[in-house]
């Protein structure tokens, strides 16, 4: 910005120059017509009393006489332009008695004003007399004056602050005045104002006494802030200054709710002390926000008291009343303020609101309607007008107003949670309806919550699932295979069949050899009567006593050397004859002793291909020196009849591992119900 | 535990349920809200990251913040917004708004004032006690907390939703307008694009809110 442009004229260190030019600026950008102007000039005064100043200190290299020569001249101009002021030829004698009251400056303000008049304050104003100069706020920020050489006289610079101030409470004591900016601004442009080397001492000065006398317009404040900068200050140390001035802070630094309210409608009051008033209405706000009940009942009540009509007074009464639940009450203050003061839509919707609560359902329709003709997309009057129609009862009205609520505002929560009371109501009210209707509503309803649809469900359920449960599924498949392919090494039938042959209680009954050599797959269980049967003696031996285990070898009856060999004899080959042929079976020593006495023997058993080693040989060899066979053929099966049809000496023993396996599968699947479960519970979520 | 205890518990099980269901957001938030313990089933890391998102950086953290929710919460602070806002006209509210000294503030206020007069007695407490109950359950996982002290709190909790709300339709508001408040970047999607969402919380047959009154 530059400032010589702002004020007009060329540069100067003429500071009388400049502050009458400053003076006739004022009255083009007023602070209240013109704020960004107002405040564009007086940045650009305060850089150019400033560079004024700095353009007349003493340069080292010229005679201090003529230095002083020059000051005193300059003195001469500034005393010109104050009223009442000495000519400048004492001005040097006047600096030098500065210099000297400079360094008694402290007692100085250590004094209290001289002629301050504590009779100023009397008749009825219950506000403090000014402040003596000793209890002024000392904010730790505040620039301390300059000891420089000052032309003006001290005794003349306290008399014009003196006059100042008196001139200052004589425009606040009168609350009309007090109200009046333009008078506001005249003070503020006194020359006594402008002095830059007293300006911080009587704005110490000004805050003080503001600090006591802080029921000003906000216009005002403004003013008051933009010529003294109290916002900047206030910045550099918050806390101090609202530690020293807290009604400066809240009224004019960082506008408390409770100092935004407004002073002009106590004019009509007539003769009432309006600051005791304020002070009430003050102390209402406060409570209030503080919810202080008795606190503000109190101060309700002086307020009252003393005058009844102030519109904020009113409606600190309607919230007053709001807040404890005195609805009727709240209303009457309501419908006060409406009649009294030029009612805002806020006022109306709280009546609204308050006859809602009473019931008084149509009155608050038409209410309504009046201030939707004015603004009918404000989003509280469609959210009242929702609550009405629920309250009547006319839920298809109340859904619609509330969609047109959320098509003004998608996050109108009020909205969303009426809309889902409605939904309840309708789904509460379904068992009412005839059947052709439930179901249309059930649907209008199923739509209306917009349920994802069962493909975006199961695919959260799958990420799920997948998120959670990826090492346990790759677990499973790797066993799922690891068994599969040691079953099919080992054990070398389906498990069904295993199974089946390992549990099976009924034997099939052959009577034919094709029967027997024809059996169905998976069936090998039988039961066969076979004739002339004989032990062709061959012995099996088994290493371990125990069913299906151990290692089995055969040899000849007459090989047996000794006990030992015995003791591990587990089987008997024999021989007998279905339908004409000839059928070896591994008979148990039952069989075997049974077929002492008889020749015609009915076993149970399990069929198996004849093996092309193991007990054929010997039987092959044994046949060809005692002819066992005959002329009969011999069928390719023959029987383990040896536990009957439990087979499970003669199943594949299934191996350790795959035990393992199992369990280890096992202990996966239960990891894995877990989440399926969740994922259960998820799609059930209806 | 007694009798007694271990049926208090599946009842505080069911607040805590229906708690910690309106956190979740998105797509998969039905999922969390049909099994809110895996809203808690993280690695440690994890959790302690989105505690600290609370700025709870440790287990004497985590207490003092419990317990300085269920005595004061953020709540008052939104209430105090609101007293402030309630004592002024129209016009003094918008500048009281537009002269807030930040962007955060001035939205905070902006908030307070949209729903000055329509907020239930709870205010938003509902945020306040949703998200004490979902420390509670982190606590708890993480070891900070014992079984009897976080049913303890779990306690307290309870005992504050039903007495500041009388139904879960102003919970819902109180969480919402809540989350608004304090999390205007991530309510778009909460209030807006999943709006749904709350509706069916609040009318389906499986909800949580639905398994306890309030």
């Amino acid at each position: 910005m530059n400032i010589w442009l702002t004020l007009g004229i060329d540069p100067t260190d003429d500071m009388s120059l400049i502050r009458k030019t400053y003076a006739r600026l004022l009255k083009i950008h007023h602070p209240e017509d013109d704020p960004a102007g107002y405040q564009r000039l007086r940045e650009a005064y305060h850089e150019a009393m400033r560079w004024a100043k700095e353009q007349r200190q003493p340069h080292p290299d010229t005679g201090s006489s003529r230095e002083e020569a020059g000051k005193a001249t300059g003195a001469v101009d500034r005393d010109e332009g104050f009223a009442g002021q000495a000519a400048g030829a004492t001005g040097i004698t006047d600096r030098d008695k500065d210099f000297a009251g400079q360094d008694a400056g402290a007692t100085d303000r250590n004094d209290g004003f001289p002629g301050q008049d504590a009779g100023i304050f009397e008749d009825g104003h219950d506000d403090k007399p000014l402040a003596d100069m000793s209890s002024l706020p000392r904010i730790s920020a505040w620039p301390e004056p300059e000891p420089d050489t000052l032309p003006v006289d001290r005794e003349q610079r306290r008399g014009s602050r003196e006059e100042f101030m008196a001139q200052l409470d004589a425009l606040y004591q009168d609350l009309p005045s007090r109200l009046n900016v333009d008078l506001w601004l005249e003070l503020l442009n006194q020359d006594a104002l402008w002095q830059m080397d007293r300006e911080n001492d009587l704005a110490r000065n000004i805050l003080s006494y503001l600090n006591e006398h802080y029921f000003l317009p906000e216009e005002v404040w403004d003013l008051l802030v933009g010529t003294f900068h109290w916002k900047e200050l206030a910045s550099e140390d918050p806390e101090a200054f609202l530690g020293e001035l807290p009604k400066v802070y809240a009224y004019a630094v960082n506008r408390a709710p409770e100092a935004r309210m407004s002073y002009s409608a106590v004019l009509a009051a007539g003769d009432v002390p309006f600051d005791t008033f304020f002070r009430y209405r003050e102390a209402l706000a406060s409570a209030l926000i503080r919810q202080e009940k008795e606190e503000a009942q109190q101060a309700l009540a002086k307020a009252l008291a003393l005058f009844e009509a102030d519109p904020d007074l009113l409606r600190l009464q309607t919230e007053y009343y709001w807040q404890a639940g005195d609805t009727e009450k709240s209303l009457a203050a309501c419908e006060h303020y409406i009649r009294l003061a030029k009612p805002d839509n806020d006022m109306r919707l709280l009546r609204v609101r308050l006859l809602i609560q009473l019931e008084r359902v149509s009155e608050a329709l038409d209410q309504l309607d009046q201030i939707a003709a004015i603004a009918p997309e404000l989003p509280e009057v469609l959210s009242l007008r929702g609550q009405c129609y629920r309250r009547q009862g006319r839920l298809d009205a109340a859904e619609s107003t509330y969609n047109h609520l959320l098509e003004l505002n998608s996050r109108d929560v009020e909205a969303v949670v009426s809309l889902a009371q409605i939904h309840t109501s309708t789904r509460e009210s379904l068992p009412r309806l005839d059947p052709s209707q439930r179901k249309e509503a059930k649907q209008k309803l199923r739509s209306k919550l917009s349920r994802h649809s069962w493909g975006t469900r199961l695919g959260v359920a799958v990420h799920f699932l997948m998120a959670s449960k990826w090492l346990t599924l790759i677990g499973i498949f790797l066993l799922l295979v690891l068994i599969a392919g040691s079953w099919h090494k080992h054990v070398g039938i389906a498990p069904w069949a295993y199974a089946s042959q390992q549990y099976k209680s009924e034997a099939q009954v052959i009577t034919t050899i094709d029967e027997l050599e024809n059996l169905p797959k998976g069936i090998n269980a039988v039961r066969v009567k076979l004739s002339k049967a004989t032990f062709v003696n061959i012995l099996e031996l088994n290493e371990a006593r125990g069913k299906g285990s151990g290692q089995s070898s055969f040899i000849f009856n007459n090989q047996v050397e000794d006990l030992s060999q015995l003791v591990k004899v587990s089987g008997y080959l024999c021989m007998g004859y279905l339908d004409g042929t000839a059928v070896i079976f591994l008979a148990n020593e039952d069989q075997f002793n049974k077929l002492k006495d008889t020749r015609t023997i009915e076993v149970d058993g399990i069929v198996r291909e004849l093996p092309s080693g193991s007990f054929m040989t010997l039987f092959e060899q044994r046949d060809k020196e005692v002819n066992y066979l005959g002329s009969k053929p011999l069928s390719n099966y023959y029987l383990n009849t040896k536990y009957g049809i439990s087979g499970s000496d003669v199943l594949p023993p299934i191996p350790f591992r795959i035990y393992v396996y199992v369990m280890l599968l096992g202990m996966f699947l239960i990891s894995l119900n877990v989440e399926l479960r969740r994922t259960r519970r998820f799609l059930q979520y209806r | 535990m007694s009798q007694n205890g271990a049926l208090r518990r599946e009842v505080l099980q069911l607040y805590v349920d229906a708690a910690v269901a309106f956190i979740p957001m998105d797509l998969y938030a039905e999922y969390y809200i049909m099994n809110p313990e895996m809203l808690v089933d993280v690695s440690r890391q994890t959790m302690w990251e989105i505690l600290n998102t609370f700025h709870i950086r440790n287990e004497d953290e985590l207490r003092r913040d419990i317990a300085w929710t269920i005595a004061v919460g953020r709540r008052l602070e939104f209430a105090r917004t609101c007293q402030q806002l309630s004592i002024l006209s129209e016009a003094e509210r918008n500048k009281f708004i537009e002269e807030a000294e930040t962007a955060q503030d001035k939205h905070k206020r902006a908030v307070a004032n949209y729903y000055l007069r329509r907020m239930p007695a709870g205010g938003i407490g509902a945020y306040d006690f949703s998200y004490a109950v979902f420390k509670c359950l982190g606590g708890r996982q993480l070891k900070c907390l014992s079984e009897d002290e976080m049913w303890g709190y779990i306690g307290s909790l309870a005992n504050l939703m039903r007495s500041s709300y009388s139904n879960w339709y102003d919970y819902t508001m109180g969480f919402a307008v809540g989350f608004e408040y304090f999390s205007p970047e991530m309510s778009q999607t909460y209030l807006s694009a999943d709006r749904q969402r709350l509706m069916r919380l609040l009318n389906l047959r499986k909800s949580p809110l639905l398994q306890i009154r309030l």
